[in-house]
């Protein structure tokens, strides 16, 4: 019995780091890339090639600047985002609460899956500026309905994701625990839902980007505030700088959430893809 | 040896089909098998012989289609800690750390982090894994997360380990490492085992008997006692042994069993 404790020697070995250098590559050729794409705007408009009133000069950035400080339509460029990013996160927060729990109920319970399936199936393709005056006639045209307008094109995202993540972990995972003495619950709580982690964040992350894409069709109707509702009054006016104003900051802040989102998921499961 | 009293575990002309297209699909047929306290049964046989069925069965995964497994004399009719499953992949929460992972089964029965990591820490230096007490699992080699499984499954201190092909994904030397770690903790803590392995050295070496399956639907062919394995635990010299005319013989003896019986519909 003299060997029962290995020899550190043997234990070290049997390590191999698995850390992997970063590679900043992909990060340039991003960088490089969106630095191309202004390159060509600013010089297709430098030369006029187009009349301005189609494409403005990337000398919107002075626009920008504009619109920041003395604001466009009755409120300033931060006073309109914060209302569009009040909506999309109350939508989120929402469809959070909500599509969680169904997406877990509908990963493990085939007739649950039956039951809700067909419902997020059936809307989830319809693009959301189709049922909008469905949502305003039943529901009006308060900050509540452009909200539901927003969650309901979210819930999907993230109830599918959550049942896949469900439905996903391996069974040796689920029956190792079973003979360890966890019960059903504790299955659920200590393997299932945080084997589901990864796949509930991917599709909050799917969600997210949804939802910003849905913001113009909720801010269509009764606005008086948010981008969404900017770029349309810029549009009636033709006031094709604003517009652009409008579309760069929805996309800086799409841009940034996702960022975000995926800096949460690998802080929270690292390990996600790993064994 | 002779068994006496009411065996740890044990199959009563057990069957097992699984539920096919048009006809049952037969897995095992007709297992009688017991396994008294302290014993080691290693469980060889070719690729779909049911192994793993059988030891399913034992945990309480597949109910038999006809006959019985008993645990103490009692019909299993659900998994129980007292009979703990190590699987070659999969089975760890690579969410938690080595620590938090060896001490599953004493979260599960609500014992606090500060108790229950006292609790595993002499288990943690029995498998050589208190240097990476605090290292995310998934950071881990195949080998270590195999120590983490067993280590694991011995914090539960159940009455049977169950071992589903444990080193099947493991390089030669990790193999061989981890093997002797295996015996050491059954030698130490004398608990009842059951191992499926597709290695012949594995069950020889591991294995105070080895029985073997024929191919599907797997039938016990061979059973018989090796010394091996309780030499090591007595003297040590595990490379000794392993090098010795015996354990060629008794090798050479089991590869002619396995390969009488490997192909389907060969002579029994």
């Amino acid at each position: 019995m003299s060997e029962a404790v290995l020899p550190s020697a043997i234990a070290a070995t049997d390590e191999t780091p698995r850390r992997r250098r970063r590679r900043p590559k992909g990060g340039l050729v991003f960088a490089g890339s969106l630095l191309a794409w202004l390159a060509v705007w600013w010089i297709v408009a430098r030369l006029e090639l187009v009349p301005a009133l189609f494409l403005p000069s990337p000398e919107v950035a002075a626009r920008f600047v504009a619109v920041i400080r003395d604001g466009y339509a009755d409120a300033t460029l931060v006073q309109h985002a914060a209302a569009s990013l009040f909506r999309v996160l109350a939508a989120l927060a929402v469809a959070l609460l909500v599509a969680v729990p169904v997406g877990i109920a509908m990963g493990l319970s085939p007739v649950l899956r039956g039951l809700f399936d067909p419902i997020i199936e059936a809307y989830r393709p319809i693009p959301p500026l189709a049922y909008l005056p469905l949502v305003v006639i039943w529901f009006g045209i308060g900050e509540g309905a452009k909200v539901l307008l927003i969650y309901l094109a979210i819930v999907p995202a993230v109830a599918l994701s959550t049942a896949s993540g469900v439905r996903g972990v391996p069974v040796e995972r689920i029956n190792a625990a079973r003979t360890l003495g966890a019960t059903r619950w504790q299955v659920l709580r200590h393997v299932v839902l945080p084997n589901a982690l990864p796949e509930i964040l991917v599709g909050t992350r799917i969600g997210l980007s949804v939802g910003w894409s849905t913001l113009v069709a909720a801010e269509l109707v009764a606005a008086r505030r948010g981008l969404g509702f900017m770029i349309q009054t810029a549009s009636n006016f033709l006031v094709t700088d604003v517009v652009i104003v409008g579309i760069l900051s929805i996309a800086a802040i799409a841009f940034a959430m996702e960022f975000a989102m995926r800096m949460v998921e690998k802080r929270l499961t690292p390990w996600k893809g790993k064994i | 040896m002779t068994i006496t009293g009411t065996p740890e575990l044990e199959a009563r002309g057990l069957t097992v089909e699984y539920a096919g297209g048009d006809r049952p699909l037969p897995a095992l047929r007709n297992i009688d098998l017991s396994v008294a306290a302290g014993e080691f049964v290693a469980v060889v046989g070719p690729s779909g012989s049911g192994k793993t069925t059988l030891l399913n069965a034992f945990a309480g995964f597949v109910p038999p289609t006809s006959g019985e497994v008993l645990f103490r004399g009692t019909p299993i009719r659900a998994p129980s800690v007292e009979r703990a499953m190590v699987f070659q992949r999969h089975a760890l929460l690579p969410w938690l750390n080595v620590v938090e992972n060896v001490a599953f089964p004493l979260k599960l029965r609500g014992l606090d982090r500060r108790r229950r990591r006292e609790a595993v820490t002499p288990l943690l230096v029995t498998t050589g894994l208190v240097d990476f007490a605090g290292k995310p699992v998934w950071t881990l080699s195949g080998g270590m997360q195999q120590r983490v499984g067993l280590a694991r499954a011995l914090a539960a201190d159940p009455a049977v380990l169950l071992l589903d092909e444990p080193l099947g994904a493991l390089d030669a030397i990790t193999r061989e490492d981890l093997q002797r770690v295996l015996l050491d903790l059954w030698a130490s803590t004398r608990k009842t085992a059951v191992l499926i392995t597709h290695d012949i050295e594995e069950a020889l070496f591991l294995g105070t008997r080895v029985v073997v399956l024929s191919a599907r639907p797997g039938r016990i062919v061979a059973a018989f006692e090796s010394p091996f394995a309780r030499e090591v635990a007595a003297a040590g010299g595990a490379r000794k042994v392993r090098a010795s005319a015996a354990f060629g013989e008794a090798k050479a003896g089991l590869r002619d069993i396995l390969a009488r019986h490997a192909v389907v519909g060969a002579a029994a």
